[in-house]
């Protein structure tokens, strides 16, 4: 099957930091598929479980830098949340580094890119163009 | 009325209560038990013997962990017209099913062998649940299917909203009084279990375990995602080193169903085939 990298962005900064790259013209994995969410704080973990179960190689889950969230608190939940979901896949036996987060800011597009690149080479082996 | 039932990998506690307490009057006219390993011969033969839907109602409890056990249950669905599928164990794969966590391939639950009439969660189901269900049987009407809603909706203790300080293990202490057992940092299965137990445990006492079955398969991590959310972010530290077991705890009564299992066999299978 195709590797593929899920990204869940949350809509104030990720999001943003995706489009910003889009004026770049730089080019992303083909796997990867990103997905607009309001925040990183609603990213619940069965989505992920949902996403993995149906074949995604990684998930990761963008969102605003540390302290910055949109709506005060979303991206430290989503932290702690998925810190305590790698605990769960390391009890179950499964890779927990095929979940990443990334904070980054609506102006880093750069950065954006070479998180997702670094990802993807790790689940993948293929590495960025550039 | 004949009746067969079968224990697979259970604990016996499930047919045991429905014996002793509460059989609907109807079940007890001409009640001939053809099939009953715990308390008569357990030979297959017996059951090879009788003819196809010859049994009128087979009663299942416990998860199916070997191929006896998987073959015995399919003879049971050929021979009964009727089957009840009793218990954790036998819906949702139970306690025995947190094998999951350490094997390869735990016990799978019945329901995902054979096709039931009626299914009775609870580990042990509460008799009136047990009595509706068999009433239900009984009259060949089905239960009358709503969605289903949380345990919370029938939970007594005072919902506030609240930040949970820290994950406290359920002992020790004297937790029968108090608000919402989640805000007292204890971990309570109620937001994600199907109620109809009318809150028995909480009633007593006890946090909700999970025993009437997950609202979704994926409930054991709707559970840590409120959790997590619920923490404050000064105490995330301490909470990750307080939640010692979390298969076990938040998992406790599906993980047999669990997609993540499913996903870990289906990763190793990919790497066999490799």
């Amino acid at each position: 099957m195709r590797p593929r990298l899920i990204g869940f962005l949350c809509e104030w900064c990720a999001a943003k930091a995706l489009e910003n790259m889009a004026h770049k013209r730089l080019r992303l994995p083909d796997g990867f598929m990103p997905l607009r969410v309001n925040c990183s704080g609603a990213v619940e973990l069965s989505l992920i479980t949902q996403a993995l179960y149906e074949g995604a190689s990684g998930v990761l889950v963008g969102g605003c830098p540390k302290g910055q969230c949109h709506y005060r608190e979303g991206n430290t939940r989503a932290a702690i949340r998925l810190r305590a979901y790698r605990r769960l896949l390391e009890a179950l036996g499964l890779p927990p580094d095929r979940i990443r987060a990334v904070w980054v800011g609506s102006g880093e597009g750069e950065r954006l890119y070479q998180a997702i690149w670094q990802f993807w080479k790790e689940l993948t082996g293929e590495a960025s163009p550039l | 009325m004949r009746l067969a039932l079968y224990n697979a990998l259970s604990c016996a506690g499930c047919d045991l209560i429905f014996f002793l307490e509460d059989l609907p009057e109807a079940f007890w006219n001409d009640l001939e038990i053809v099939f009953w390993p715990e308390v008569c011969e357990n030979r297959e033969e017996i059951l090879s013997h009788l003819p196809r839907g010859s049994l009128e109602v087979a009663f299942v409890c416990g998860a199916i962990r070997t191929k006896d056990q998987e073959r015995l249950v399919l003879s049971l669905r050929e021979r009964a017209r009727k089957l009840v599928a009793v218990g954790s164990c036998a819906l949702y794969g139970g306690i025995p099913g947190l094998l999951w966590e350490k094997e390869e391939e735990g016990p799978r639950p019945v329901t995902e062998i054979v096709s039931c009439e009626v299914a009775v969660p609870g580990c042990p189901p509460e008799p009136k649940t047990l009595k509706a269900s068999l009433e239900a049987l009984w009259e060949e009407k089905s239960l009358e299917e709503t969605s289903p809603r949380p345990v919370c909706d029938e939970c007594p203790r005072l919902r506030r909203p609240f930040r949970i300080n820290q994950l406290v293990r359920f002992w020790g202490e004297d937790f029968s009084q108090g608000d919402c057992f989640l805000s007292l940092g204890v971990i309570c299965a109620g937001p994600v279990t199907k109620s109809g137990c009318e809150a028995a445990c909480l009633k007593a006492g006890y946090p909700c375990w999970g025993c009437y079955g997950p609202l979704d398969r994926q409930a054991g991590e709707r559970l840590l995602s409120a959790l997590a959310s619920g923490v404050l972010p000064a105490k995330a530290d301490e909470f990750l080193e307080n939640l010692v077991d979390p298969v076990g705890t938040l998992f406790r009564f599906f993980l047999a169903q669990s997609p993540l299992v499913r996903l870990r066999k289906n990763l190793e299978d990919e790497k066999d085939s490799a």
